[in-house]
């Protein structure tokens, strides 16, 4: 009796410590509402987000190593110079809705990426010329995609393409990520649950992810957000203003982890308008197209000032397109241009500037002076703008500084080309240059100091438009990185875009979330959110 | 011969058709100026996603004519006018979502934030006003003022983050935004009445204070009231826009900005239009409660 009565209360005990446990949240923001849920249209970060935690990849490709890493796809071979690729899925894997998983589902999601009428974003990287994509079943559990063209960096590609059910009546609504939406209130937040069916399990058999919900508050002002963080009302953070990230360090939160993970991935630079259709003067369309003026203006531009005063130690002075966290494509032969307002003044007058009574002068006696635009609002860049007045000054240039809201800025740089120089921040997310074809190419419409060339204006350009194509046609490694080696290297001999800094990543998160491991690579703090755990 | 004035009926008739057409033309007017400003200023038709380099020049294109409706400013006009005859307000091009569902989302957000701020500074103004006009306390009476000075001078956004920072509900922000207009008023009213003759001859014949504020100083003051009440709505939704932009509360002020700054014709077009509904329905609210209660005199 006693021991039937022993039982009872221990079950009992057990069951109200089930009933009790607390769901466990993770709580991040995001900046604005999602523009789209389809995860073949997503082009908005706080859309890719959601596709991250959502979206179930063949191939993952790990944040910190860099690697690609078997997700739905157990093993993966790429075959015929990049051309094609064959896919071996794992097993017995379900959609949320409980639907499986097969090759006839990776058909399905190739057929809709590639679909013309879809204009989905993340198709553009497989398109590297004209033909259809052809998909083949060649075993219960494997499946053949072949490509017209060689893609380089293939495998790497999927990581951005979820898988989506041929099947399911959800649509694009069954997902094989971890995580699935379960509520979302406009413009306020967006909750997601643990997938029921998610097919990752941890070293002891537990099914992935551990932590229960995950509630992305939308927040788009970085001071509330960091001001969240402080309160705990939020657990991750990752790309903190260099001001509030030394606040907070400075706080010594014992609650959070603060952490610069060091150099982004990102750049900020300044390019010269050399648009032929612009409606400069001839004098200054010779200065911008004057190689020599760029190099002089580079080298006058303290960088590493820039680091110290603006971003407060936490940047990296720029040596080119690539930052140094790019272990694969980075050139370690370049260096950061070092300020020396000697050697621009050596660069003006060979080419035929002179400076009197403080003003520089070109050629003609016109006085050198140009106005730098910017978008408003943004506390770096505006710091930045007042050094690169302060240092252009030394070599008598008269800089006129402007700031636009941000839909005017692009409105000039792509279709008016009514300004003169521009600052900007160029984010980066993926590391292949593959993803910058359309900023080098000649004649794309983001090869921003001359865009939409018919044949390139000048032999660098020529040589950067060969070097690019090569390098997306070749399959070997190696070959595409001393061909990439090349564009950097013309890049920092011609300077079309001065590449200044590289910003930190500057993270925080709270010390109650385990199996953090934060990395350079987007998304920073989340990438492993199936494997992360969170204690009260 | 004697003219007759109208009755009551016929005269309230009168200026409900009245402000009902006054609704109507502002709301369409409103509705074609606001798209004439976001059509014409700078950065129209343009999508920051065109700047992401991973796009071909087929998919910016493709953006490029996503955003480019109301390009041509009167087919855009006409389509839209069509569009809300047949119940459609369009839709926005940077939300990526039907516009009625943007507004329905969010509404129930605002209104409930102007009506708690409003309420909250209608009692406030009106006891503190009606305080100081009973010269009950004149410490009461200055700290009221500089309150209300202070409400006054403080930038609306400000408001909105402090609002953010001890953690209150916005509508205190629009609170302190409407409470400096409505005490003022309403002091400045209670004080005129306060030298009105049948006030004096009240006070000489020794009516209790509390009847003598609120019969005869405080009832003759509801048609400039109500006259006040519809400014400070203007007033309150005015502010909803910076207060919800700084409390990341998701109303329509935050919409309204989102839509501002991403040159968001459609949305912008429904905004100011029902904005210029809101504000011209609550003057005329106003406006037809007075002659409702005072009939031929208060229609004056």
């Amino acid at each position: 009796m006693n021991l039937s009565k022993s039982l009872a209360s221990l079950l009992l005990t057990l069951g109200l410590c089930v009933s009790l446990r607390a769901e466990s949240v993770l709580r991040f923001c995001i900046r604005s509402e999602p523009r789209t849920l389809h995860p073949l249209l997503v082009d908005d970060d706080a859309s890719e987000t959601i596709r991250y935690l959502t979206g179930g990849v063949l191939v993952r490709l790990n944040r910190k190593t860099q690697e690609c890493e078997p997700a739905l796809a157990s093993s993966w071979r790429v075959a015929a110079n990049g051309r094609q690729i064959d896919f071996v899925l794992r097993q017995r894997v379900r959609f949320s809705d409980g639907s499986p998983f097969g090759p006839p589902d990776v058909a399905y999601t190739i057929q809709q990426l590639m679909s013309p009428e879809l204009h989905s974003p993340t198709a553009d990287s497989f398109r590297t010329g004209p033909g259809d994509v052809h998909t083949e079943q060649t075993g219960p559990d494997s499946i053949r995609v072949t490509f017209p063209q060689p893609v380089a960096g293939l495998a790497a590609l999927f990581d951005q393409v979820p898988m989506m059910s041929s099947r399911s009546p959800m649509k694009e609504k069954a997902v094989l990520g971890p995580y699935i939406i379960e509520d979302r209130k406009a413009g306020s937040f967006i909750l997601l649950h643990r997938n029921p069916n998610y097919w990752e399990r941890d070293a002891s058999g537990h099914q992935l992810p551990h932590i229960d919900t995950i509630r992305l508050e939308i927040q788009q002002s970085r001071d509330s957000e960091a001001l969240r963080m402080r309160r705990g009302d939020i657990d991750f953070v990752s790309n903190l203003d260099p001001d509030l990230f030394d606040h907070l360090v400075a706080e010594k939160k014992s609650d959070l982890t603060v952490n610069d993970l060091g150099a982004s991935l990102d750049s900020e630079l300044i390019w010269f308008n050399q648009t032929s259709t612009s409606h400069l003067p001839a004098s200054k369309r010779a200065w911008f197209t004057d190689a020599n003026f760029r190099r002089a203006v580079s080298i006058a531009i303290d960088r590493d000032e820039i680091c110290r005063i603006v971003y407060r130690g936490h940047a990296t002075p720029a040596a080119g397109p690539v930052s140094p966290s790019n272990h694969a494509w980075y050139n370690s032969h370049l260096d950061a241009q070092k300020s020396s307002i000697e050697v621009a003044k050596k660069l003006l007058a060979s080419g035929g500037f002179r400076e009197a009574d403080g003003k520089l002068l070109d050629r003609s006696g016109n006085p050198v002076e140009f106005s730098l635009i910017s978008n408003s609002g943004n506390r770096n860049h505006e710091r930045m703008l007042a050094i690169i007045q302060q240092d252009l000054q030394k070599l008598g240039i008269h800089l006129n500084v402007v700031t636009l809201d941000f839909a005017s800025l692009i409105e000039r740089i792509t279709r008016t080309y009514d300004y003169e120089a521009c600052l900007m921040s160029l984010t980066n997310v993926g590391i292949d240059p593959n993803e910058q074809m359309n900023v080098w190419l000649s004649s794309a419409g983001n090869h921003q100091w001359n865009p939409n060339q018919k044949t390139p204006a000048t032999p660098w350009e020529a040589r950067i438009d060969q070097l690019m194509t090569q390098q997306a046609a070749a399959s070997n490694p190696a070959v595409r990185k001393k061909l990439f080696d090349e564009v950097q290297m013309i890049v920092q001999e011609q300077h079309p875009f001065i590449y200044l800094v590289h910003p930190d990543v500057l993270a925080a998160y709270s010390k109650k979330v385990h199996n953090v491991n934060p990395a350079l690579l987007r998304p920073q703090l989340y990438w492993n959110v199936d494997k992360q755990e969170i204690t009260e | 011969m004697r003219i007759q004035a109208p009755s009551r009926s016929r005269l309230l008739r009168i200026v409900v058709i009245r402000q009902c057409a006054k609704v109507v033309l502002a709301v369409f007017l409103g509705g074609i100026a606001g798209a004439a400003l976001a059509r014409y200023s700078a950065g129209f038709g343009i999508d920051e996603r065109e700047m992401d380099a991973r796009r071909s020049s087929a998919s910016i294109e493709t953006i490029r004519h996503s955003r480019s409706e109301g390009a041509d400013f009167a087919v855009f006009c006409f389509g839209f006018l069509r569009g809300m005859a047949h119940g459609e307000l369009g839709y926005s091009t940077t939300l990526n979502r039907p516009v009625a569902d943007l507004i329905r989302e969010r509404i129930a957000v605002t209104v409930a934030e102007i009506c708690e701020g409003l309420a909250l500074a209608i009692v406030a103004s009106s006891v503190l006003a009606g305080l100081t006009a009973m010269r009950i306390s004149r410490v009461l009476g200055a700290v009221s003022e500089l309150v209300a000075s202070v409400s006054l001078c403080v930038p609306v956004a400000i408001l909105g983050y402090l609002c953010l920072l001890l953690r209150v509900a916005p509508f205190w922000a629009v609170a302190a935004c409407t409470f400096p207009h409505l005490f003022r008023y309403t002091a400045n009213l209670l004080d005129l009445a306060d030298r009105k003759n049948h006030v004096i001859a009240a006070r000489a014949r020794g009516v209790s204070r509390f009847r003598l504020h609120t019969m005869h100083r405080l009832l003759p003051c509801v048609p400039e009231l109500l006259a006040t009440l519809s400014l400070v709505v203007s007033i309150a939704f005015g502010s909803t826009i910076p207060i919800e932009f700084a409390t990341e509360t998701p109303g329509l002020g935050q919409l309204a900005w989102q839509a501002a700054s991403s040159r968001d014709l459609a949305l912008l077009c429904v905004l100011t239009m029902f904005t210029a509904a809101l504000v011209l329905s609550a003057s005329g609210v106003a406006e037809v409660s007075r002659v409702w209660y005072f009939g031929e005199r208060g229609a004056e």
